[in-house]
């Protein structure tokens, strides 16, 4: 295979709080090939989105972090690039999709703005006619059925799951070649998220990109990724192909992970416990299934 | 504990907040043994020693009949201080009172209380407390009537929406359905959740009381001569602008120094008691 | 925009209620004067004659409700009685004063929009850095003394020792401005006279920065506030990762949302500005309002004050209406729902 979309090597994070240094991550290695799935699985606050933020470039901005090891983009080194550099990739080359889909646009524009204004990332120069065109045929393709009363509302008129579409939509509209999704759809109600998942699934195949899908939700992972890892606290602890790891989890923290997912034959809600020895245990790899 | 010396400590201005009011509160409490002239706080007159430039011993100079202005400026310190803390203790209980029953009762209490409040907001505060001087004689108590009239508007929708929101909670329900009564929910269940952001308010309002009763006495609708006044100080000695500049220059910077002390004040208890109004 | 025309009037009927209210309020504490009016107005060497005369002119025999009915049906006409200072009608005497104190206030106003504003969203932007720790100590300051104050300082600073500015008045004596708005800014430029309008314009700087600058810090820490906390906002980490240029994100995503809520406070430092007009007017002999409205106040001139407070009030929810309609032109939530309430 060629060069991989994202290739993350030894990554660690430490943020200068009040409370003296906190470190977030402590060496993450995890890396996607094109078009391929894959999904980075943990509780809240084990790193999972501080690492999406690093491979956009966001975290390098503030002042307060200390950021060593290497994230590669397409070959690229992002250390290596300027601000500005970075800056480029975003929006235009990685995309993202968040959590919360109606609070994550714009209140007080337009839908149809906000695409224009995504579009022009890619081409400044394009007329606001042509966007809007452009932009309603990604909103048709993300089975929207009035595009252009869609593309003329704003934010709060919408539901949720509209909105979620048209996030979908936007962060695939410049053909991105690798889509971060964090957490989608988590504030949505459960049948709409499916939904919405379904479709990101068909339009990345279609628009041959590869998805980085974090997430705790391991009914998701299991669903919509190839490949997967597992984080706990800073460190991966699990990795291989989605299958595999769900058929065989070696790693204790895993382990615990898929114990509690609730299920209806059992009674109540297993809860993870609290930094069990075990769940220090070094990475667990598994091998490439043929 | 530690957390509140370490949000002062960690902030410059903070710390300067602090040391302001301990220096305005300290002058006003010690204003007996700290005025060179405590006589000068009446009606002395020292003609031989009229209108002098500061030097010494009149560190700030002296006024148009001789009288030591830092003396003056003391006592007018403690006079602005006891009328913010009095002006504060009317208007708070008040306001508290029409904004919890207002938020809580809702209905026909609330349109009542709540149109009257607007009423009272919507004419400029100062010439709500100028107007209310006017039909009544000019003196310290009249001052802070007039003074509390146009404040306790403010603390009734600040815990009127404070209220709208907590009546909403959890824990308020509980209250309601073991059957506790409406005024044990007002009075024992929301208003603790009021105190932070109350409290905060006050500190900032003690600096702007001074601030608004030093504009009534400026406009001659406050306190009297011959009681030291800040704001009548500086109206009287606007006449001889520039040559006897310290007649208006030391009282205004006075009512800067202690205003400016209680906002850098109100702002980190705001920061440590974290309220968002 | 039919919701925004909705929204209008329905802010316009609240706010005649208001003021309604407002004519209870001030005509309560003008007649709940403890002595006798009349007589506080004309004197103790007046006769007895004299003072019972007055008291039929004011009708003060008749009852307090018949008063306050008379009081409105004068209003309905646009009659607000005889100030007994002056011994002309209260609404001549406002006609003539009150130009000057709007356009101090106007002027004021404006300087508090461009300078607060722009001042809390660098602030915003450079949070926690120099620029961030500067304004928020200048925005302090700024509000911790009374305009007056701040005249007195400006005065000595720009107008003698600096001789930048004139000390007092709205305009050279030299020049002749027709009055048609009674803004002399305004009518200086209608009749094509730059030089005038120039005075003008140097009269009024040195009043109106020190009736704003309470404002000015008042707004840009507002300002600030609102927009650390949209920054916070999913939307703006969404600009973020769409890669959109910094100032941009500041413009689009963190300012503009939090203007929503500036807007009202602002509206409410406008209403502090009409009263503190009086202040700096004082300082200034700035020939509007305040020098009548002390000397009303000051000899119990109760058609005056009532008049000049109601006038005031009037003019402060005329301000509060327009925010109101700014709120709703910038919150599409306004300007697109089914009720306006």
């Amino acid at each position: 295979m060629s060069v991989p979309v994202l290739d993350i090597r030894d990554l660690r994070l430490a943020f200068q709080g009040f409370d003296g240094r906190t470190e977030a991550l402590k060496g993450i290695s995890l890396s996607v090939n094109a078009e391929e799935r894959v999904a980075l699985v943990g509780e809240s606050g084990s790193g999972k989105s501080v690492t999406a933020r690093a491979v956009l470039g966001l975290i390098q901005e503030r002042r307060d972090t200390e950021l060593t090891g290497s994230i590669a983009f397409e070959g690229t080194e992002l250390a290596r690039l300027s601000t500005a550099g970075r800056r480029r990739l975003r929006g235009n080359r990685i995309s993202m999709i968040f959590q919360d889909p109606v609070s994550s646009l714009n209140p007080v524009y337009r839908i149809g703005a906000q695409f224009l204004e995504v579009i022009r990332r890619r081409e400044p120069r394009i007329s606001k006619r042509e966007g809007c065109a452009r932009a309603a045929a990604k909103l048709s393709e993300v089975s929207i059925t009035e595009p252009e009363r869609v593309l003329s509302s704003y934010p709060f008129q919408l539901s949720g799951g509209m909105c979620q579409r048209v996030m979908i939509a936007m962060a695939l509209i410049n053909a991105p070649s690798l889509l971060i999704a964090d957490e989608p759809g988590t504030a949505l109600d459960v049948t709409v998220q499916d939904q919405t998942l379904r479709l990101m699934r068909q339009l990345v195949l279609e628009h041959r990109a590869a998805v980085l899908l974090i997430s705790h939700n391991l009914g998701i992972v299991r669903e919509y990724s190839d490949r997967l890892y597992v984080i706990y606290r800073g460190r991966i602890v699990e990795q291989g192909a989605t299958d595999s790891v769900f058929r065989d989890p070696r790693h204790a923290y895993t382990r615990a992970l898929l114990d509690a997912v609730p299920r209806i034959t059992r009674t109540g809600i297993p809860v993870v416990g609290e930094d069990v020895e075990a769940f220090s245990a070094p990475c667990e790899i598994h091998a490439e299934a043929a | 504990m530690k957390r509140v010396i370490h949000i002062v400590m960690s902030r410059p201005l903070s710390i300067l907040g602090v040391g302001l009011i301990a220096l305005v509160l300290f002058s006003a409490l010690f204003a007996d043994l700290i005025a060179p002239f405590p006589e000068h706080r009446g009606t002395v007159v020292d003609f031989s020693n009229f209108n002098q430039p500061p030097g010494w011993p009149n560190i700030m100079g002296t006024d148009l009949v001789g009288r030591d202005l830092f003396s003056r400026i003391i006592y007018a310190y403690r006079l602005s201080l006891i009328l913010g803390a009095v002006v504060l203790a009317l208007a708070t209980p008040v306001g508290v009172a029409v904004g919890l029953a207002a938020g809580y009762l809702g209905g026909w209490a609330r349109f009542l209380l709540m149109r009257t409040t607007d009423v009272f907001l919507s004419i400029p505060p100062l010439v709500l407390a100028m107007s209310i001087m006017g039909v009544l004689e000019p003196t310290l108590i009249n001052g802070m009537i007039a003074v509390t009239a146009m404040w306790w508007p403010w603390y009734a929708r600040l815990v009127y929406n404070i209220t709208l929101a907590e009546r909403e909670e959890g824990y308020v329900l509980a209250a309601e359905v073991i059957g506790a009564s409406r005024t044990h929910i007002m009075f024992r269940e929301i208003l603790p959740n009021c105190f932070p952001a109350i409290l905060t308010k006050m500190t900032l309002d003690l600096g702007f009381v001074i601030l608004i009763a030093s504009s009534l006495s400026f406009l001659g609708l406050g306190v009297q001569p011959p009681t030291p006044d800040l704001g009548s100080m500086v109206a009287e000695g606007a006449r001889y602008l520039p040559d006897s500049w310290w007649l208006t220059v030391f009282p205004g910077l006075a009512i800067l120094v202690a205003v400016f002390g209680f906002n850098l004040l109100g702002d980190t208890l705001r920061d440590i008691l974290g309220s968002g109004q | 925009m039919r919701a925004v025309f909705r929204l209008l009037v329905a802010r316009l009927f609240v706010s005649l209620l208001v003021l309604a209210g407002v004519s209870v309020l001030i005509f309560a504490i003008a007649r709940v004067i403890p002595g006798d009016p009349a007589r506080i107005a004309l004197g103790p060497n007046a006769t007895h004659e004299q003072v019972a005369a007055l008291r039929g002119q004011l009708r003060l025999d008749e009852s307090i409700w018949s008063q306050y009915a008379w009081f409105v049906n004068d209003l309905s006409r646009g009659e607000l009685g005889q100030s007994l200072y002056t011994n002309r009608p209260v609404v001549k005497d406002i006609a003539q004063f009150l130009p000057a104190t709007l356009e101090l206030v106007i002027v004021a106003g404006i300087l508090m929009i461009c300078a607060g504003l722009p001042l809390g969203m660098l602030a915003a932007k450079y949070r926690g850095g120099v620029i961030d720790n500067v304004v928020r100590l200048l925005s302090l300051l700024g509000v911790s003394a009374p305009s007056f104050v701040w005249a007195v300082i400006l005065m000595l600073l720009f107008a003698f020792y600096l001789p930048l500015f004139p000390i007092a008045g709205r305009i050279d004596t030299a020049f002749e401005v027709p009055g048609v708005t009674g803004f002399l800014l305004v009518d200086s430029l209608l009749d094509g006279q730059v030089a005038a309008f120039a005075d003008a314009l140097r009269h009024i700087a040195l009043p109106a920065l020190a009736l704003a600058l309470s404002g000015i810090g008042q707004a840009a820490r507002l300002t600030r506030a609102n927009m650390v906390e949209t920054y916070d906002r999913p939307y703006v980490e969404m600009a973020r990762s769409y890669g959109f240029p910094e100032w941009r994100i500041a413009r689009s995503y963190a300012f503009k949302p939090s203007l929503i809520p500036s807007l009202t406070i602002i509206g409410l430092d406008f209403a502090a500005m009409l009263g503190n007009a009086f202040l700096v007017e004082a300082i200034f002999a700035w020939p509007g309002l305040s020098r009548y409205g002390v000397a009303v106040i000051l000899r119990k001139d109760l058609n005056a004050i009532v008049g000049t407070v109601l006038i005031i009030s009037a003019a402060f929810l005329i301000a509060n209406l327009i925010v109101d309609l700014l709120i709703a032109l910038i919150n599409p939530r306004i300007r697109h729902s089914r009720d306006a309430s």
